[in-house]
């Protein structure tokens, strides 16, 4: 029994307004099933609008799915977006900031609640005098901190990342993905880590799921299985310099067929008449190609 | 000046600092720089180290209230002894600028054609079927080819990478002798960066253009450039040959950002501790010495002047140390080829 169990979850969206011609359904997700056991990290990757981050949504409840369901059988979850300085409340002190899940979810007295504060504090980096400064007052990467000290004041048993480190500088990102590392091997908690950066999820993350609009289709239960990748479009990712000059075609939600077939090299007819499933390639690896799995 | 004579673009011992209600900024401390035909320089830093107001300033499109000191020159001409509508000739036509958001560079309201159109006729007579003419060209370059009806599309109907093509192509369109591309990728996703960063290999092979790419990604601009030039808190803390600089880079800081890169194996990162200094009203000296893992009682004040290390190679660091172990960064190829755990 995992922790997370999303069972084939589908979620589209309606683009433009009633008023226009252009009206058409995205599938943003579309049929996934995933499973997260305790303190393991997921990876997910994908180019953006591929429905990784309305992935993260349905299994925060930000979003309800349209079929499907999602088993949770932690006691709380906690996010950390990439938009780091909008997440936080520009008229709250990091003291009321990282504190607030704290005093709303347990009613401890206020000297407890910030001593309770700091100890998040100085987990990620930060001293006490922080605590009575205000967000614009600190730079990205110390934002970000703060914002992982609010999502973990709970102690959650899944943390989700959406590209939480995705626009923080090199440096800075080191530091950011060693505490994360770090809270990952001290604490029981699971990381859902959502990023379009393969290298940084390859540091972090035990296994990797690959999507392309809205499906998965290729999966590793364990990282060290990467380098039998499969599908065409995980070598792309994984190998961008190699492949030749293609361009991204727009899909269409109704077409049938593989939605990586107009851009793949190995097409072939089928990919265009009948879309593959997932299907276990060996033991822990699964991928969604008919080239792969025949 | 013989020596100097292919020098296309150069920037000489630039200050730029910014009045504010706090204080002064002080973005640009004092960098040179010099791009030669058909070269291709780097500029790596983080955010906020100065690197795009460096470029802007040197190109005479600071905001007014800024405080500049030092000398530009594209093509040995002083570009701040320009009049606004020499500048607007000389920059326009011999300068292609890339930004980094492709979104927000476009009018909204006008065609790509139209864009294509305005740009054109600003600087030379053109009728309709030479401008389209000479963009499907430009398009088919970009590896837009095929896609006759963008001309007739409004930005929003493209995508984020066909938009950052059609962006180079315009930049290109009026046939620039130096592009200044102002991260071009960030705003990209990982396929669509290699895209790009291929584009900019073709256009280099294939043309005689001088290129100033200004990123914070090491490993985009190591790719690229055959310069590089590394800047921190408004200093240019290194400079070199790509290929010197990546494998035996000697400021501190540009080691911990080398080692500072993931990738893909669980091996724990380097990193540099604390981070970057507000550069309002930033103390003389070395401004890297409190996060450095090899400063001495010389850096506070050391006066960052750049030192010639042999190679081309030139660093401003008081403890210049030659060792630097090879072994944690790895080779430029990919790592992912042989993945271990």
């Amino acid at each position: 029994m995992g922790l997370l169990e999303i069972q084939s979850i589908f979620k589209s969206y309606k683009t433009g307004s009633v008023l226009t011609r252009y009206r058409r359904i995205v599938k943003a997700v579309d049929g996934v099933t995933l499973s997260l056991g305790k303190s393991r990290c997921l990876g997910l990757v994908g180019e953006s609008g591929c429905g990784k981050s309305t992935l993260a949504r349905l299994v925060l409840g930000l979003e309800k799915p349209d079929r499907g369901e999602i088993v949770f059988r932690g006691n709380s979850m906690h996010v950390v977006f990439q938009d780091y300085y909008n997440s936080l409340n520009p008229k709250m002190n990091i003291l009321n900031i990282v504190s607030e899940p704290i005093r709303y979810h347990s009613p401890l007295p206020a000297s407890i609640v910030k001593s309770k504060t700091i100890e998040l504090l100085e987990t990620v980096g930060l001293s006490a005098r922080d605590a009575e400064k205000y967000p614009h007052q600190f730079s990205g990467g110390q934002l970000q901190r703060i914002n992982i000290a609010r999502a973990i004041s709970l102690d959650p048993s899944l943390l989700v990342l959406d590209e939480a480190v995705s626009s923080l500088d090199m440096p800075i990102r080191a530091q950011i993905l060693n505490l994360l590392a770090d809270l990952k091997s001290h604490s029981q908690m699971a990381l859902i880590f959502i990023s379009h950066d393969l290298d940084s999820v390859g540091y972090l993350a035990d296994s990797i799921a690959v999507m392309y609009l809205g499906r998965i289709i290729e999966y590793f239960a364990d990282i060290s299985l990467v380098g039998n990748a499969q599908h065409p479009y995980t070598n792309k990712l994984l190998h961008p310099e190699l492949g030749d000059f293609k361009f991204e075609q727009a899909h269409d939600a109704s077409s049938k067929g593989c939605g990586y077939a107009n851009q793949c090299e190995w097409a072939k007819a089928i990919c265009y008449t009948k879309s593959p499933y997932l299907q276990t390639s060996s033991y822990g690896h699964m991928v969604a190609c008919h080239e792969g799995v025949c | 000046m013989d020596r100097n004579s292919d020098t296309i673009f150069k920037i000489e011992n630039l200050f730029v600092k910014i009045p504010t209600r706090q204080g002064t900024v002080h973005a640009v401390n004092g960098i040179t720089l010099s791009i030669e035909k058909g070269q291709t320089l780097g500029l790596v830093g983080e955010s906020g180290c100065g690197k795009t107001v460096s470029c802007l300033t040197a190109l005479g499109l600071q905001k007014k209230h800024f405080r500049v000191k030092g000398k530009t020159c594209l093509n040995h001409r002083e570009i701040h002894m320009l009049t606004p509508s020499e500048k607007r000739r000389v920059l326009g036509k011999q300068v292609g600028f890339i930004m980094q958001n492709p979104m927000q560079a476009f009018n909204p309201l006008i065609t790509i054609e139209e864009h294509f159109r305005e740009t054109i006729r600003s600087h030379k007579k053109a009728s309709l079927s030479e401008v389209r003419k000479s963009a499907n060209d430009l398009l088919q370059k970009v590896g837009l080819a095929g896609y006759e009806k963008i001309l007739h599309q409004y930005p929003i109907q493209l995508s984020g990478g066909m938009l950052q093509r059609v962006m180079i192509a315009l930049a290109l369109i009026l046939k620039p002798r130096l592009l200044i591309a102002d991260e071009p990728t960030t705003a990209l996703d990982t396929t669509l960066q290699s895209q790009i960063v291929k584009l900019f290999k073709k256009l280099k092979k294939n043309s005689d253009i001088s290129i100033l790419l200004i990123s914070h990604d090491v490993d985009m601009i190591a790719s690229i450039a055959d310069k590089i030039s590394v800047m921190y808190a408004g200093y240019i803390v290194e400079q070199g040959p790509t290929e010197e600089v990546i494998s035996r880079p000697l400021h501190p800081y540009t080691k911990g950002l080398l080692l500072s890169r993931p990738r893909f194996s669980k091996e724990r990162l380097h990193t540099i501790p604390g981070h970057p200094p507000s550069l309002l009203n930033l103390a003389d000296g070395c401004p890297f010495y409190q996060r450095c893992f090899s400063s001495g009682p010389l850096c506070p004040s050391f006066s960052m002047d750049l030192q010639h290390c042999g190679n081309g190679h030139f660093v401003s660091c008081a403890y210049i140390d030659k060792s630097f172990d090879k072994h944690k960064v790895q080779e430029h190829g990919s790592p992912r080829d042989t993945v271990n755990f």
